[in-house]
């Protein structure tokens, strides 16, 4: 089921001309759908899942976490039960999984899902999110950490103190940090330039919706964050009713 | 004729001997004897009995008139019309003496019935005169008689102020004054038993009406051992004046938040629903799915007045989003309350194409430019690209003017996504397509233009 941009073309010598799929959104209720149309005018589109724990998006591809299982885009694999938190790599091709209630990490491609060795005893704390390239955020008395690990054999490479608690967290493909803390939201860049705003409600779930989008999930509703170079905006997402 | 005049004289006087004359309580009936006791009255008060004339036996029998009653404070209140009345077999038929003493003391009665007579005897007490002395003439209540505040908006307050007055010749004590607990009806200077008046003084005294809530009220208001009702209509107040007031920007692509206020503070709750249109300005465009409320997806939205609070819950939030979708026209807002309803429009202007995202793609020889975007004109079509040699110099020939016109219609046409578009542009190189660093792209409506912005070929 990878997820396929154009849905229909028009024949034209010069320009190809589509209905565009913003992303892939999971509601509160665990509903998978994508969602047609731009940040703005969102449109709800088909229903890929229900009953999801964590979904993820990367250019064209999809993750979720169901009960028991986890999905790359077609693809399914037996998998510890409840959410998983789901670190995409640059190319989109892998995502290291974190199974949160068995604490278990693995690498996931289309094609296979397989245990990563992490020592727990290295991790120390809450794992609140996890980046593709073996990189965690974990939540410690102190604060959140960013913990990078060798892909090779899982050693620690480095344990940086960040400085600041969150509530959720997520790393993306080009280590920006993105974080909330109550109802504002942080996105801290490679350099440290950091910039905020503030949600209308509390933050309960960070997920990536694609390049430089995000779905922040309130508790009263869903909002995709649109990254760009000069601001962030932000855009509520419908979820109509099941 | 002398037949028939016999005859008629012939059934009353077996009439008389034959209606068996009973005192009813309203449940029961007593045959009255010599002397009937009917009990206490208090003085100013009027106490009413009720008699039936019974048939017992197997032949009509007429009630002759006229039933009287001979004695001070007596009178016939009521009796069948006219007389004579015919009581059939088994049957009967009312009257009613009315006892009205003006002293305290002992009173007694003859009443006479078809020509027969029992003594009634019934005494009064001192009592205080009750009456209701408002705006207006002093109203005298006998006991049993209603104290109606009327109706009176929830948490407001009607009083009446209650004056017991002693009218006879003679001191008199007030045992008891009392309102039934748990009721809506208060009294901030009710009088304390026992209370003595001397001959012509009064004491006035207020009872309040104090609903908190809509609907019918009772009370009953005792003085010694006579009962006054107490009865009210609580209503709830009407509902201010509501509002529809949106924040933030009102162009396609925006998502203000709409909020339900009310011109003062609400007194009372309820339920209402708000409504959402939405009609294009283009030529031959009607709808656009993408204009709803959020997070819903839906153009109907049902919100609760909640009493004291200035602003409506919709679905325990205090706001929510208003997509204005990406076609320009007019979204109408429509709230119903309680029979009012208010409406506010937003006018979604034409504007220029607005670009989500735009990239360009080096592939061997063709370069690929994606844009996605939308036009709320539904014009788009016409591009202007300029490329860019790695040094930042304009590549010959220089900007180069593309007409998709006739795409973007087709597309338009059978879009289900309003004016969103996702368009994909394709360039043959011939030569060297990594000479080629970067493109900036106008894109052209009706109502003005858009660049993209130096795009670097990737």
């Amino acid at each position: 089921m990878r997820w396929i941009t154009a849905l229909f073309f028009c024949l034209a010598a010069a320009a190809q001309v589509a209905e565009p799929q913003a992303t892939v959104v999971m509601s509160s209720d665990g509903t998978v759908r994508e969602l047609l149309g731009t940040p703005g005018g969102f449109l709800p589109g088909a229903t890929l899942a229900g009953g999801a724990k964590s979904a993820a998006v990367c250019d064209t591809h999809v993750v979720m976490k169901l009960d028991r299982t986890i999905r790359f885009d077609d693809a399914e694999f037996d998998a510890p039960e409840g959410p998983a938190f789901i670190g995409f790599g640059t190319s989109c091709t892998h995502a290291v999984i974190y199974f949160s209630a068995a604490a278990q990490f693995a690498l996931l491609t289309a094609v296979s899902s397989r245990p990563l060795s992490l020592d727990p005893a290295l991790v120390a704390g809450e794992v609140v999110a996890v980046g593709g390239e073996m990189r965690l955020l974990v939540q410690r008395a102190d604060g959140l950490h960013d913990l990078r690990f060798r892909s090779i054999d899982g050693a620690l490479e480095s344990d940086r103190a960040l400085g600041f608690s969150a509530d959720a967290a997520l790393i993306l493909s080009d280590g920006t940090l993105v974080y909330a803390t109550g109802t504002r939201l942080s996105v801290q860049d490679t350099a440290g330039t950091e910039r905020s705003l503030e949600i209308p409600n509390v933050v309960v779930r960070l997920s990536v919706a694609g390049e430089r989008l995000i779905q922040v999930t309130t508790e009263a509703s869903s909002l995709v964050l649109r990254i760009r170079t000069d601001r962030l905006d932000l855009h509520y997402v419908p979820e109509p009713a099941q | 004729m002398m037949r028939a005049s016999i005859l008629v004289l012939a059934l009353a006087v077996t009439a008389s001997a034959q209606l068996q004359i009973n005192f009813y309580d309203g449940k029961s009936e007593q045959a009255l004897t010599a002397v009937t006791d009917l009990g206490t009255t208090s003085m100013g008060d009027s106490s009413e009995y009720r008699f039936h004339a019974r048939n017992n036996t197997i032949a009509s029998i007429a009630l002759l008139p006229p039933i009287k009653i001979a004695g001070q404070s007596f009178t016939i209140s009521d009796q069948p019309v006219p007389l004579p009345y015919i009581v059939a077999p088994g049957s009967f038929a009312e009257f009613r003496v009315r006892f009205s003493p003006a002293d305290p003391g002992s009173y007694s009665a003859s009443l006479t019935v078809n020509g027969a007579s029992w003594l009634l005897r019934a005494s009064a007490v001192a009592a205080p005169t009750v009456s209701v002395v408002n705006a207006g003439p002093a109203l005298i209540l006998t006991a049993g008689a209603p104290i109606d505040f009327g109706r009176v908006q929830k948490k407001q307050s009607v009083s009446k102020t209650i004056r017991l007055s002693n009218g006879s010749t003679a001191p008199l004590t007030i045992q008891s004054v009392g309102l039934s607990a748990g009721t809506v009806f208060h009294s901030a200077n009710p009088p304390q038993g026992p209370l003595a008046l001397a001959p012509g003084e009064a004491r006035d005294f207020q009872i309040s009406f104090d609903p908190l809530a809509a609907g019918q009220y009772n009370g009953i208001l005792s003085i010694d051992n006579r009962s006054f009702p107490l009865t009210g209509i609580g209503y709830d107040p009407p509902m201010p004046a509501p509002s529809l007031t949106l924040t933030g920007p009102q162009t396609s692509g925006s998502q203000p938040t709409l909020s339900i206020r009310f011109a003062s503070i609400p007194e009372t709750s309820g339920n209402g629903i708000v409504t959402l249109d939405f009609r294009s300005s283009l030529t031959g465009v009607g709808d656009d799915p993408a204009v709803m409320f959020l997070p819903s997806a839906s153009r109907s939205l049902s919100f609760t007045v909640v009493e004291g609070a200035a602003v409506a819950s919709i679905g325990g939030l205090t706001e929510v989003p208003v997509q204005l979708g990406t076609t320009a026209g007019t979204v109408t807002l429509t709230l119903q309350l309680a029979g009012t309803t208010a409406q506010t429009s937003i006018e979604v202007p034409a504007a220029a194409i607005t670009i989500d995202k735009a990239s360009a793609n080096r592939r061997v020889n063709d370069l690929d430019i994606v844009i996605t975007a939308f036009d709320n004109t539904r014009t788009a079509g016409q591009f202007n690209f300029t490329f860019f040699d790695s040094a930042g110099k304009v590549v010959a020939p220089g900007a180069i003017h593309v007409n998709s016109t006739s795409d973007f219609n087709r597309y338009f046409a059978i879009s289900r996504v309003g004016g969103v578009f996702l368009t994909r542009l394709t360039f043959p190189v011939t030569g060297d397509a990594s000479q080629i660093a970067g493109v900036e792209v106008e894109l052209l409506n009706k109502a003005g233009k858009s660049q993209t912005g130096r795009l670097n070929m990737q």
